[in-house]
């Protein structure tokens, strides 16, 4: 397969666009959609200051490098959540989203739940008693509370998370399946402030989880490659390997599914139920049933053109 | 000489001249769930491989198959591993291309 661009071979295939590029367009490729994302969604601007989420993960590692590169005024938060699960999760983790910002002198603020709570995240699930027996929830719960905190006490104008296009088809797949009206309702690339909670954006939210991952390998971005280990078995990421198992046979659906939601969800399309009245339907001239175009019918139309084929 | 992929520390072996893609449905992963490498250069679906290839896979779903403590250590320690070198192999600059 060969680069769209120049005609080397290709080193990354999106089938959802029909584009294969190099290794080095692929590069210039990814920081170009993330602005025109960026600008589309009226996230921020190069006059404002962000917070990045970083997990050292490579979604959030791969953000926080499309934005430096693209002249953002972008530092990082690393929250120490205290997970080690036989593997030294958190520590792993912490050293990667460090190495990160030296090697690029950027400015990390790190912010460790037991110093400043005085328990670990198990620990504080455990004792809380949240989450039926895994501490998800009360780790999701820290972490927004925290972000939120910093963000605003650091006079931040918006944070930033590396949620990519799997995580929010993942979300919306649950919430479509439960008929989370209000979950539905709030879901998109941006969450605007309001009183007391920093704007939240999601600049990554249009790019497939496999392109980041090309992305920091091409860049050169080490980054934990294990997830948390208590994400195992997880429903989201059951969830993510259903919609992949839908990519494969048909490519672009993961990413339809998503951006058709939001351009109903922007219309105001959805759970509001069309008025018929409002449909300005009149009778069909040649057979009289209710229709909404100017003049015949769909099926009268049909009709029409197959008489006229017939005909010639 | 069979052809190698290699996923969380888990070998597979494949028979050579088959694409990437097939290599991938013999062995029941899904293309999309993905990055193949091989020689330290990320390549797509449509590569054949050869006698002897080694290919590594890097899934790009976080998370994975559930492991017993002692092996969970050994895999995510591997794992890493083999992230590392990937990713400096792959960055790396190239005259040859």
């Amino acid at each position: 397969m060969k680069c769209k661009k120049c005609g080397n071979k290709a080193s990354v295939n999106m089938r959802q666009h029909k584009l294969a590029l190099c290794k080095e367009h692929y590069l210039e490729w990814m920081p170009e959609q993330t602005e025109r994302f960026i600008k589309k969604y009226e996230m921020f601007t190069h006059h404002e200051k962000i917070l990045v989420a970083v997990s050292g993960g490579k979604d959030s590692l791969g953000l926080w490098d499309i934005l430096t590169r693209l002249g953002y005024q972008a530092d990082g938060l690393y929250l120490g959540l205290g997970i080690d699960e036989g593997i030294n999760y958190s520590h792993e983790s912490q050293r990667l989203a460090e190495k990160f910002a030296n090697e690029n002198n950027l400015k990390l603020h790190v912010v460790d739940i037991e110093k400043e709570y005085g328990q670990p995240i198990p620990v504080l699930a455990e004792k809380s008693h949240r989450g039926y027996g895994k501490p998800c929830a009360v780790c999701g719960l820290a972490k927004r509370h925290e972000m939120n905190r910093i963000a605003r006490d650091l006079g931040y104008d918006v944070l930033a998370t590396g949620h990519n296009l799997d995580d929010e088809a993942a979300v919306l797949f649950g919430n479509t399946l439960s008929w989370a009206s209000e979950f539905l309702l709030r879901q998109g690339p941006v969450l605007p402030a309001t009183e007391g909670l920093a704007r939240k954006v999601k600049p990554l939210c249009r790019f497939y989880e496999r392109e980041m991952t090309a992305y920091c390998l091409a860049r050169g971005i080490e980054y934990i490659y294990e997830e948390c280990p208590f994400a195992e078995g997880s429903q989201s990421i059951y969830y993510k390997e259903l919609l992949n198992q839908l990519e494969t046979t048909r490519p672009g659906a993961k990413l339809t599914f998503y951006l058709r939601f939001l351009e109903a969800r922007k219309a105001e399309e959805l759970f509001i139920e069309k008025n018929a009245e409002h449909a300005h339907l009149h009778p069909c001239p040649k057979c009289g049933q209710p229709t909404s175009t100017d003049d015949l019918c769909s099926f009268c139309r049909m009709i029409e053109k197959v008489n006229s084929v017939t005909a010639s | 000489m069979p052809v190698k992929l290699i996923l969380r520390g888990k070998e597979y072996e494949v028979k050579p001249g088959m694409t990437l893609l097939d290599s991938l449905k013999k062995i029941n992963v899904l293309s999309e769930s993905v990055i193949a490498t091989h020689d330290g250069e990320m390549i797509l679906d449509d590569e054949i491989l050869q006698d002897g290839d080694v290919v590594k896979l890097i899934a790009v779903i976080s998370g994975g198959s559930c492991h017993c403590e002692p092996e969970r250590q050994r895999v995510a320690k591997q794992s890493q591993l083999i992230i590392k070198q990937e990713i400096a192999s792959v960055c790396r600059p190239r005259n040859d291309i």
